[in-house]
């Protein structure tokens, strides 16, 4: 199965939350999520992992993808079973190249402040995929 | 990711509240941190720990033993007063951080950049603070 299409699959039944670009409406979407994993039997390594990971993604959808303007959206949708938690969160922005990123552990770029939410997505994730031109991120964590 | 890394039983719960506490004494300022340092409130953890770098310590000491939850937001927050402080020569370390963090500090290579210390004594042996 490739890519694509496994996406889709996925994607079927996904559940909608619509929050302005507000940080502290991202809680809405966040204990929804993490409640739903832990009743499908995630382990607390996990919940640490989509808690983290949800903060990373709806914080870069907010400040860099809606530049904090209030009267764009960012839409999360989401399922979970006891298999895996899949995560699309797209905001409304001009999107961007996510291979452009510097390495952000590189020593000339240690102190700079760009690039160590993805590292930590893609490091604690078990997919990390950017569409759209970047204004939509997939996420998945399998239950292992 | 790792096995032996203990995880707050609250991380389903709302976020505990982050708590602040600063304290200076001789050469050292202490930054004492608790609860989650989740994204809606880490500007206040960021501009803590900006003051007490203002205040030129010898040493500046974050004790993060009692942080259970923190992002990139946050980790840039650390960096950013690190930067301050090396050009004030002062020593900024972090006090006994939790597994989770050491975890995310050497994924993201920062337990290069910075002095990590069990104790605010061994922290201040090795600026000569005290």
């Amino acid at each position: 199965m490739n890519f694509s299409s496994q996406h889709s699959d996925d994607e079927r039944s996904l559940k909608t939350i619509v929050i302005p670009s507000d940080l502290a409406a991202a809680k809405e979407p966040e204990q929804a999520i993490l409640r739903e994993a832990q009743i499908n039997g995630f382990s607390e390594d996990a919940i640490f992992a989509i808690k983290l990971t949800l903060e990373e993604a709806i914080t870069n959808a907010i400040k860099h993808g809606n530049k904090c303007d209030r009267t764009k959206k960012v839409t999360v949708r989401y399922a979970v079973d006891a298999h895996q938690v899949v995560i699309c969160i797209r905001d409304e922005g001009a999107g961007f190249d996510p291979d452009a990123v510097p390495d952000p552990t590189k020593p000339e770029r240690i102190s700079l402040p760009n690039g160590r939410g993805i590292l930590l997505m893609k490091a604690y994730m078990s997919e990390v995929t950017y569409r759209c031109n970047g204004t939509e991120i997939f996420l998945r964590k399998r239950n292992e | 990711m790792s096995d032996a890394r203990p995880i707050p039983a609250d991380l389903v719960q709302p976020d505990a509240p982050l708590q602040i506490e600063m304290s200076e004494h001789g050469s050292t300022v202490l930054i004492k941190v608790s609860g989650m340092a989740a994204v809606e409130v880490v500007g206040q953890f960021s501009r803590a720990l900006q003051e007490a770098a203002a205040r030129k310590p010898r040493l500046l000491a974050v004790d993060l033993s009692g942080l259970s939850f923190i992002s990139s937001t946050g980790l840039g927050g650390i960096v950013a007063a690190h930067v301050t402080c090396r050009k004030n020569d002062t020593l900024l370390c972090l006090i006994n951080p939790k597994p989770f963090l050491r975890e995310i500090l050497d994924l993201t290579k920062l337990s290069s950049l910075f002095e990590i210390c069990d104790t605010v004594a061994e922290a201040e042996q090795l600026a000569g603070a005290g």
